[in-house]
């Protein structure tokens, strides 16, 4: 399983990006990721970016999974979103 | 006899305030109610006042909070600070708080507007959100700050034309409402940069040309190669390190406009393009930028742009306002039309007739005796179509 991460937007504008394969990590990283792919329950297709109305400047994120990518700002965003975010940038 | 209700507090905010860190649990609940009662009071007052006084101007009232998210991400966190509160021992509460009355102070004087929504709108700020969150934003009821890592960034809260920038996000939510997308988003990123840069020009007594036009001076890590988020004056030079920012992406010129799906399509990037044009304005036009520049800026955005907005509607907008403040045809206008043009982005109701420029949106010429509107300024083609027009009978 192939996951992409993309942090971009924020006051800043200062872009984070991680991209990680289940297949080339150590056992335990894997499960973990499995586990928080899992957990964040994507949908089968990523409908339209998730965004908080009249917010500004807050991080959008791009994560890819096997090809599909689904965009939400960081408020928006479900927790469990952000948990698969979080552990993949800091793999990069 | 009077409609209007009032509302009395008998402990006041400052004994609440200290109510707030006692040691049982039980005093502090019921003070953090008290205050919040009080404040909710206020903003119910605030909201019944103009219709109790429909004859009556209102006067600016500033109402500052400021929140403590203790690093979490629960909004909007601890009251730590009410308006008219003592100062904390926390620097950034103290500076989310003063540099939000500064922005306030801002809109009331120069441009008459009371707070965000011109209605007096309380502005709630959370300090402390996240650990090293490297960002601020506005979330469409306030503002949010994090302390930044100390690699890249230090606390957001330094920097006054940040705090400006943020409140001018909910300034646009209640006005033009442009969409956070692409073109319009990157003018709801300009505008934001231009009334922050302008709140700190205010602030310091700096003319334009003495301005440093930068948004976020001060708020780069110490050893980070930069100056800044962004340079108005300069997009694209506010920083270049390799090693943690990368080079700041901002073109200054529609030549160089980036297409990409990222940052809610590049609104922090194209933003360069606008925020360009008014530092050309500013600094055609002489002077303190926010006397003429900013007040034409500001009725073009908060008064005349719809939500899906595009540059050339912005220079469009911002050119009609330079003329109906300061004459058609006279050095504002000029300044604004040619600030655009050097950007890449002409003003489109504008022609060229030798060195005079005239707006086809001015107001039709009278054809009585009355002289037309704008102390004698005659609109040459204008005036013939219509003398042409003028029955023979």
């Amino acid at each position: 399983m192939r996951i992409k991460v993309e942090r971009s937007g924020g006051l800043a504008n200062i872009g984070a990006h991680a991209e990680v394969d289940t297949s080339k990590m150590a056992n335990d990283k894997a499960e973990e990721v499995q586990r928080l792919v899992k957990s964040a329950a994507l949908p089968a297709s990523p409908g339209a970016p998730l965004r908080t109305p009249n917010a500004a400047d807050v991080y959008q994120f791009d994560i890819t999974v096997d090809g599909k990518t689904f965009t939400a700002d960081e408020l928006a965003m479900p927790d469990a979103w952000r948990a698969l975010a979080d552990y993949v940038l800091a793999q990069g | 006899m009077s409609g209007r209700p009032h509302v009395c507090f008998i402990i006041p905010p400052h004994v609440l305030k200290h109510m707030t860190s006692n040691a049982d649990a039980g005093v502090r609940d019921r003070a953090h109610q008290a205050l919040e009662i009080a404040a909710a009071a206020r903003g119910m007052r605030q909201a019944i006042g103009p219709m109790a006084s429909m004859m009556m101007t209102s006067p600016g009232v500033k109402r500052r909070t400021v929140y403590d998210a203790k690093q979490g991400s629960a909004l909007p966190g601890k009251l730590v600070r009410g308006e008219g509160a003592k100062a904390s021992t926390d620097s950034a509460v103290n500076e989310a708080y003063d540099y939000a009355g500064d922005t306030y102070d801002f809109y009331n004087t120069v441009l008459g507007r009371n707070s965000v929504d011109d209605r007096g709108m309380r502005l709630d700020s959370t300090v402390h959100y996240r650990v090293k969150f490297n960002n601020a934003f506005w979330n469409g009821t306030q503002m949010v700050y994090g302390d930044g890592d100390g690699v890249i960034f230090v606390h957001f809260t330094g920097s006054i034309d940040v705090i400006g920038h943020e409140l001018t996000h909910g300034v646009t939510q209640f006005t033009s409402a442009l969409i956070y997308e692409d073109q319009s988003g990157a003018l709801n990123e300009h505008f934001s940069d231009v009334i922050g840069s302008l709140v700190k020009q205010w602030k310091k007594g700096q003319t334009a040309a003495q301005a440093d036009w930068l948004i976020g001076a001060g708020l780069l890590a110490p050893g980070v190669k930069g100056v800044a988020l962004r340079s108005m004056k300069a997009p694209g030079t506010a920083y270049n390190d390799p090693k943690t920012l990368g080079k700041d992406p901002q073109p200054a010129n529609m030549a160089n406009y980036m297409n990409t799906a990222q940052d809610n399509g590049g609104v922090h990037i194209n933003s360069g393009i606008p925020n360009k044009a008014f530092y050309n304005a500013a600094i055609a036009i002489g002077g303190n930028a926010w006397e003429k520049a900013g007040k034409i800026w500001y009725n073009a955005f908060a008064k005349k742009l719809q939500a899906n907005a595009q540059f050339i509607d912005a220079a469009n907008a911002t050119y009609e306002a330079a003329g109906e403040l300061f004459g058609p045809g006279k050095a504002e206008q000029k300044a604004v039309g040619d600030a655009w043009k050097a950007v890449g982005v002409n003003v489109a109701n504008q022609i060229v007739m030798g060195t005079a420029m005239i707006t086809l949106r001015a107001p039709a010429p009278t054809l009585g005796p009355t002289p037309p509107a704008g102390g004698g300024y005659v609109e040459p083609t204008r005036a013939k179509a219509a003398s042409r027009k003028r029955p023979t009978s």
